[in-house]
């Protein structure tokens, strides 16, 4: 796993508690915690350190995994502006992943392994997004997704259509932002 | 105060610890602070050695493209594909020049991402064509430079604009392949996306394009090398070796099944190294690079339709049809009259004389013969024309075959005649008008073949086209010289001898030395040796003619010149050259009989000789009143069978002196 998903955990949950809370985290998952955006590191030691953040908050992984990627949204726009102004809607913004986003972080991790999106048209203009990684970090994606439509203030509603933590073979997220 | 101060002292150890505290916090934000804008520097670093591989990456492909593709269209191809694939873009089509100047036509080469959603954006690309200025290919041919749209729905001159915009495509840039300043096609690209204009991809186009002109340069140059190999430069008609293979290839498609008939006409320019010489290489060759153009006039005139013929260039001055047709018909007059009218309009204002062509046809008959051989025998047939004068045509026909025949006999008994040494020398008496003296003679080759002899006028343009007449006529200038040597020695006045000198043999290299080579050997005071030379021989190489008659004139060799007033009879060269006797040709002494017209022409070239100092030798005088008018009109020597025939070499050995010629001796 990339170093910079360990800034975005650590600025989240510093943001959340504060400085301790993180030292806590690190100590109680007996992870190093010498995290540089550009380094890779052991995905077991974030599923440790998620592993101990969802004991503490008393909540499942998959919810802190939603609560983690949609709390990360606000520290990438300001890291990453120019991917938010590209966009006109959280729905332009999802569609980019594959051909503007994923490319530039393959720039700066030679060989990263970014997982492949496969966008669909649902019923009634929902966007369907298909996600087949091994990591089965499909809660993660939905709390980017819930992120990047709170940046754009466009409500969404989520649903799992399929899910790999459900026996398929991959998973299918339905968006859905009619609602507002 | 003891129990105060453990307290105090305890405050400020708190105090400090607090201060110490905080200034490890402040660190600490200073310390990620600057953790994280090393990690940003380094962020930047890396994407942008990321894109610089990339462009490399792609121009590398590009490079490879250029070396390896064997067309302009397929490295064209392959490049859309890869400037797609590095751009991410989702489609590029290529244009190049249209046949009309300034426009630019679809190449029909297109990438895409998704054939199926572009389709009707390519399809109006395909289609499309552009002028100057004109759309986003249209701009880059004007400009000769990248042109970046950032939306396509945002500009006027886009003319796809309604389709590009139903099929997604938004951001737009084009680019020119350059050879040298002129653009030859231009590349564009399309993305689903608008884009602002990113001056570092379209530097990076440019060196694509660049690399893509190399490809389409060196394309064009295999192309006009091939032209070039197969072609004629000067006139742009087909060269000998293509023409001799499309003969081939006709006579093979006739052969197989077809009914047509073929036509072989070739064509010679009369003269033309004279006219080379007498106005310059620029302007003969004005008048080469017409012939094709009148060649045309002259089939247009004929009604053979120009899908029916080919032509070719397949010597200096020697032109050759190739005419395919159901039923020609071929009539050599006609046809001699209309290349009269079309060849005489080349000759430009100022010009003394026509141009004018010969012409030699053979027709493939119903056993259709090789190329070869249809080429040999419009050969002869041009040879035959030429022999009998300027605008001739002839037809290769069964006299001429059977003409053609005899000749390559008589070639093969020359050839083992000289070998075996049974040519002989005789000599004509020339003899001094004013006393019918005889004065000189003039060595003449004698054959006789099988008992009967054979005519000079038939064997000595056979050992001219041979080369035989190169050891024949040095073997006869030795010969004469020789004899003329031993006559001598019995007589007080000696004899002079003319020997004719061909052309080949005086093109030779060493052919003055050689002469005097033989004046040394046989003893004969070079004044009493006179080279009969032509004008065809005079003025092959006016230079090198003027070097070596220089030369013989110096060791005092004496030279005349041959059938005065049949050629051109060019002043301008007889007062260059070191000649001290004209010959008049006999057809003229003919003519004496005729009336004033005749005679006028002998007048003229006896005054012209005066004029130059020149001795002036009367051929052909058969009848008294010839040698009375040459006589009277100051014409210093004269021969003809009036004085007698040639005689054998013991006859001029035993010639005595002061005895004049018999007149009136039978012919």
């Amino acid at each position: 796993m990339k170093g910079i998903i360990f800034n975005l955990l650590e600025e989240v949950v510093t943001d959340t508690a504060d400085a301790c809370a993180w030292d806590n985290l690190l100590d109680t998952a007996a992870v190093t915690g010498a995290y540089t955006s550009l380094g890779s590191y052991p995905d077991a030691e974030l599923v440790a350190l998620l592993s101990v953040f969802s004991a503490q908050r008393g909540t499942d992984l998959s919810d802190t995994l939603r609560w983690f990627g949609r709390s990360a949204m606000p520290v990438l726009a300001r890291r990453y502006p120019a991917f938010f102004t590209a966009a006109n809607s959280a729905r332009d913004f999802v569609l980019s992943v594959n051909s503007i986003i994923h490319p530039e972080v393959r720039k700066l991790y030679a060989g990263a392994g970014c997982p492949h999106f496969h966008f669909s048209s649902g019923a009634a203009g929902e966007l369907l997004v298909g996600y087949g990684s091994a990591r089965q970090l499909c809660w993660l994606g939905h709390g980017f997704i819930e992120g990047a439509s709170d940046h754009f203030a466009e409500p969404v509603r989520i649903e799992h259509r399929q899910c790999m933590h459900r026996g398929d073979k991959s998973c299918v997220l339905a968006l859905d932002w009619s609602q507002q | 105060m003891s129990a105060i101060t453990p307290i105090a002292a305890t405050l400020e150890r708190a105090v400090d610890l607090t201060t110490r505290l905080s200034s490890l916090e402040r660190r600490l934000t200073r310390e990620r602070q600057a953790r994280l804008e090393a990690e940003g520097v380094a962020e930047q670093g890396l994407r942008d050695l990321y894109v610089s591989k990339q462009r490399l990456s792609l121009l590398e492909k590009v490079a490879a493209i250029a070396n390896e593709s064997d067309t302009a269209t397929q490295a064209i191809g392959r490049a859309l594909a890869e400037v797609c694939g590095f751009t991410g873009w989702a489609c590029g089509h290529a244009f190049v020049r249209g046949e009309q100047p300034g426009t630019l036509v679809s190449a029909g080469l297109t990438w895409t991402d998704d054939r199926a959603d572009l389709e009707p954006f390519i399809a109006a690309s395909t289609s499309a064509a552009f002028d100057v200025g004109v759309g986003l290919p249209g701009r880059a041919l004007a400009s000769r430079a990248p042109e970046w749209i950032r939306d396509v729905g945002e500009v006027s001159n886009f003319l796809r604009q309604a389709v590009a915009l139903r099929c997604g495509l938004r951001a737009a840039f084009a680019f020119p392949v350059m050879i040298s300043d002129r653009c030859e096609a231009v590349l564009e690209f399309f993305s689903r996306e608008c884009v602002e204009p990113d001056w570092s991809l379209i530097d990076l186009m440019q060196q694509v394009g660049t690399q893509l002109g190399r490809v389409l340069e060196r394309e064009r140059m295999a192309k006009r090398l091939a032209h070039e190999a197969h072609h004629d430069a000067l006139t742009g008609l087909l060269n000998r070796r293509t023409f001799a293979l499309t003969l081939d290839q006709v006579l093979a498609r006739v052969g197989d099944g077809g009914t047509g008939q073929i036509a072989l006409v070739l064509l010679d320019i009369d003269e033309f190294r004279l006219i080379n010489d007498m106005v310059g290489h620029a302007t003969a060759d004005r008048l080469l690079a017409g012939m094709p153009a009148t060649i045309r006039r002259v089939c247009a005139e004929l009604r053979i339709d120009d899908r029916n013929y080919h032509l070719a260039r397949i010597g200096a001055d020697e032109f050759a049809v190739l005419v395919e047709g159901e039923r020609l018909t071929i009539d050599p007059a006609h046809i001699g009259s209309a290349l009269k009218n079309g060849v005489k309009a080349l000759s430009p204002s100022g010009w003394t004389f026509e141009a004018s062509v010969c012409a030699g046809i053979a027709l493939a008959g119903r056993m259709l013969p090789s190329g070869e051989e249809m080429l040999r025998d419009a050969s002869t047939a041009l040879r035959t024309a030429k022999a009998r004068g300027r605008g001739q045509v002839v037809l290769f026909d069964g006299h001429l075959r059977e003409q053609t025949r005899r000749r390559v006999l008589l070639e093969r008994d020359l050839r083992a005649a000289i070998a075996a040494g049974e040519l002989s020398v005789g000599y004509q008496p020339i003899v001094r008008l004013c006393d019918d003296q005889v004065s000189g003679v003039e060595a003449l080759a004698r054959w006789t073949r099988t008992g009967d002899a054979v005519s000079p006028a038939e064997f000595i343009p056979i050992a001219e086209e041979t080369g035989l007449i190169v050891p024949l006529g040095e073997w006869i200038l030795r010969e004469a010289c020789r004899t003329i040597a031993a006559a001598n020695k019995r007589r007080l006045k000696p004899l002079s001898v003319s020997v004719n000198v061909s052309p080949q043999q005086f093109l030779e290299p060493a052919f003055g030395a050689r002469v005097l080579e033989v004046l040394r050997t046989t003893g004969l005071p070079p004044k009493l040796l006179r080279l009969e030379i032509t004008e065809s021989v005079a003025m092959q190489d006016m230079a090198r003619t003027r070097a070596v008659l220089g030369d013989l004139c110096a060791a005092q060799v004496r030279v005349s010149l041959d059938d005065f007033g049949t050629g051109f009879s060019s002043l301008n060269y007889l007062s260059r050259l070191p000649v001290d006797t004209l010959k008049i040709d006999r057809s003229f002494i003919d003519q004496l009989a005729g009336g004033e017209e005749g005679q006028a022409i002998v007048r003229a070239i006896l005054e012209l000789g005066r004029a130059l100092s020149m001795d002036v030798i009367a051929e052909g005088i058969e009848r008294p009143g010839q040698a009375a008018f040459l006589r009277e009109h100051g014409c210093s020597h004269g021969q003809g069978f009036l004085f007698g025939k040639a005689m054998a070499s013991g006859e001029v050995q035993a010639l005595a002196d002061g005895v004049p010629a018999k007149v009136g001796a039978p012919a």
